[in-house]
């Protein structure tokens, strides 16, 4: 895949990142029911938040981009620093990918089990 | 010739490989005149105070790049550099980073070369026949010229925004700002027809996306090429290429 295609995702995630993030950090619930900031980031708010569908879209969504912006750059430093021989490069980025699928792994298990809780 | 103003104390890296095991500063006290430059300064060393010291010069106008060096921290051409302008008594000299030093001041311009080369940096046509017997001339409006590609083709490949660039310092293969902005000049000239073959050098892991945009090379290019803005066009293009978009 051209690089130009790797950097397009990364810019496509990066906006995802920019909605998904202020979701996360500020709940819409409180804009919508009114409930106090407190509350919403609280065991119970985010447990409520958990079981809905829109929040496990939303989170999904979320994850993926923040599976892929940060190892992609993560990528683009090792090779900057490290590179040079396509075998390393090619190590870097086995290795970046691995770790972001972990990373979603993960985060898909926690959300999902909180879902279907 | 004006008379002597000041003196002014030249601190100056030298290292001679075959000599010396690591680089080391030497001064040397020069006689200053009003509008003289560090290009005279350092002749003026050479002729009356040590003729061991090495450094490249050649047009002493400005046009061909010759006497790219860090001045006073700074990425300058030393024939363009007015002593005076610098407002210290102290001036160090030193050879320009990320490359290999040769000797002194003078150092080895090869990574330069070789990643301008890449790029192929002239006309590519498809009518091949057209170009070994020209009937006519490849038609351009003042816009295509002015508007497109005139600031990128002052480059003088002096080399002092390899220099600056913190990216050439750390990534070895990085194609740096010499080979991209000549692609986009090139990419973005209506005669040419050769951006493919551009686009798959620039498009890959040490081409146009490794440039974070510290614009370094902007500010110490003597042309005002703006090498930065260059880049910046260069992935504008790529995406749009890809995307299916009119450039």
């Amino acid at each position: 895949m051209r690089e130009s295609t790797l950097w397009l995702f990364d810019i496509i995630a990066a906006i995802i990142l920019v909605i998904t993030v202020l979701i996360h950090i500020f709940p819409f619930s409180t804009l919508i029911s009114g409930i106090g900031i407190k509350e919403a980031v609280g065991i119970n708010g985010i447990i409520e938040r958990g079981k809905s569908l829109t929040y496990l879209v939303t989170y999904i969504i979320f994850l993926a981009a923040i599976s892929y912006h940060p190892f992609y750059r993560l990528r683009l430093m090792l090779i900057e620093y490290f590179g040079g021989n396509s075998v390393r490069e090619k190590i870097i980025s086995i290795g970046c990918l691995i770790a972001a699928i972990i990373l979603l792994v993960l985060g898909l298990y926690a959300t999902i089990v909180l879902y279907l809780q | 010739m004006s008379k002597e103003i000041m003196e002014v104390t030249f601190r100056i890296q030298r290292f001679d490989p075959a000599k010396d095991r690591y680089p080391y500063f030497r001064e040397y006290r020069v006689p200053v005149r009003r509008g003289m430059t560090v290009l005279e300064a350092l002749i003026y060393i050479k002729e009356n105070l040590d003729a061991t010291l090495s450094f490249r010069y050649s047009c002493r106008s400005a046009v061909c790049g010759s006497c790219g060096m860090l001045i006073n921290g700074v990425q300058r051409l030393a024939c363009a550099t007015q002593i005076l302008e610098l407002n210290t008594d102290v001036i160090e000299v030193a050879p320009m980073p990320n490359y290999p030093v040769i000797k002194d001041l003078i150092v080895d311009l090869t990574r330069l070369f070789e990643t301008h080369r890449k790029v192929k940096p002239f006309l590519i046509r498809k009518d091949i026949k057209e170009q070994e017997e020209p009937t006519k001339e490849y038609y351009q409006t003042w816009k295509d010229i002015v508007d497109r590609i005139l600031q990128f083709t002052y480059c003088i490949k002096c080399g002092m925004c390899l220099s600056a660039c913190p990216t050439v310092g750390y990534d070895k293969e990085y194609l740096g700002p010499v080979a991209l902005t000549q692609a986009f000049r090139y990419i973005a000239d209506t005669r040419d027809e050769g951006a493919n073959e551009r686009i798959k050098v620039v498009d890959s892991p040490h081409g146009c996306w490794n440039c974070h945009f510290a614009a370094s090379c902007s500010e110490v290019c003597p042309k005002g090429v703006d090498p930065a803005l260059a880049i910046q066009l260069l992935k504008k293009v790529i995406i749009k290429r890809k995307l299916g978009l009119k450039i």
